[in-house]
């Protein structure tokens, strides 16, 4: 399969960064990827950092709805049941 | 910039909605009774999710639960129109970000910024790249000190599209086509402000910058 990979340079490979950490490449441009970054240590920073950038992100943004809304929404949808429908 | 035109006014771009909107937006017409029995089951566990999102969008608590609340209420509305098997929980963050956009931003304060395209993504890239050793070791460091808050504040001081775009990647993991219809944009738009978004919040997390002070609003939680 190494006939198939094009070695890329550092472009290519920044540009293709965030696809590669978002999981969008192919596996032929994964792999392509990590032949890169296994040789290329700026280039290997930059994925480090973005990934890092990305777990804080996750990490930082769970919430937990607060019950007064749940239970409003669930006593708006209640009342939806209820009600005769005009459609139907 | 996403159209603000009113062809998304009802907050759900091309979902074919047929019936009246004004009849929509004070009281649904309403699918049969039964549809709420599904509706509650189907639509319910996803509240956190949309909730997180509207938190991070709106960047306050009083907009965010609105917004929650009033995304529940078209969605049940068009209900109907959902094809089940697909993602639900995508289409109703699809509501909500139409939502926000058509009804929502106009209200709020918070730094604004059209995209600017003259610089290729790479070169972006490529600008914060190629720094000496020690500098990348402090910027891991700066990384890993950081809070929750921080992390919140940075994201808060993004342009609106650019903060979509990076959490429904990051939070989410919506793949670049469904962030594509979820934000009614071709998908050379996500990434390129994913590329933006991310350079961005990079520069202000690490050493590089700090967040503009005064981002977020003044009901924003913590």
């Amino acid at each position: 399969m190494d006939h198939l990979l094009h070695h890329w340079k550092c472009e290519e490979a920044l540009d293709k960064l965030h696809h590669f950490l978002d999981q969008q490449l192919s596996a032929v441009e994964t792999e392509a990827m990590l032949l890169h970054l296994e040789g290329c240590d700026s280039c290997a920073h930059e994925a480090d950092v973005h990934s890092r950038i990305k777990d804080l992100v996750k990490r930082a943004c769970a919430e937990v709805a607060p019950d007064h809304l749940r239970d409003l929404i669930t006593g708006q949808i209640a009342q939806w049941r209820t009600e005769p429908s005009e459609t139907a | 910039m996403t159209s603000t035109s009113q062809e998304g006014s009802d907050g759900l771009g091309s979902f074919n909605v047929v019936e009246n909107r004004q009849d929509a937006k004070a009281t649904p017409v309403r699918p049969a009774n039964g549809q709420a029995v599904v509706f509650e089951r189907e639509a319910m566990q996803y509240l956190d999710q949309l909730y997180a999102a509207a938190m991070r969008i709106t960047r306050n608590q009083a907009d965010a639960e609105d917004l929650v609340q009033e995304t529940y209420t078209k969605a049940f509305a068009n209900f109907h129109q959902y094809q089940p098997g697909t993602n639900l929980k995508a289409w109703m963050h699809r509501i909500l970000t139409n939502t926000y956009i058509n009804e929502y931003r106009k209200k709020q304060r918070g730094p604004q910024q059209a995209d600017s395209d003259e610089i290729e993504d790479w070169q972006i890239m490529r600008a914060a790249s190629h720094e000496p050793g020690g500098l990348r070791s402090a910027e891991i460091e700066a990384l890993d000190r950081l809070t929750d808050s921080r992390v919140k504040d940075a994201l808060a001081a993004l342009p609106d599209e650019y903060r979509l775009v990076v959490y429904y990647a990051d939070v989410e993991g919506y793949s670049y086509k469904e962030i594509a219809t979820i934000m009614d944009t071709p998908i050379g738009t996500v990434m390129s402000r994913l590329h933006r978004g991310r350079a961005q919040l990079r520069k202000y997390l690490t050493s590089h910058g700090m967040a503009p002070q005064g981002a977020r609003s003044p009901k924003s939680q913590e």
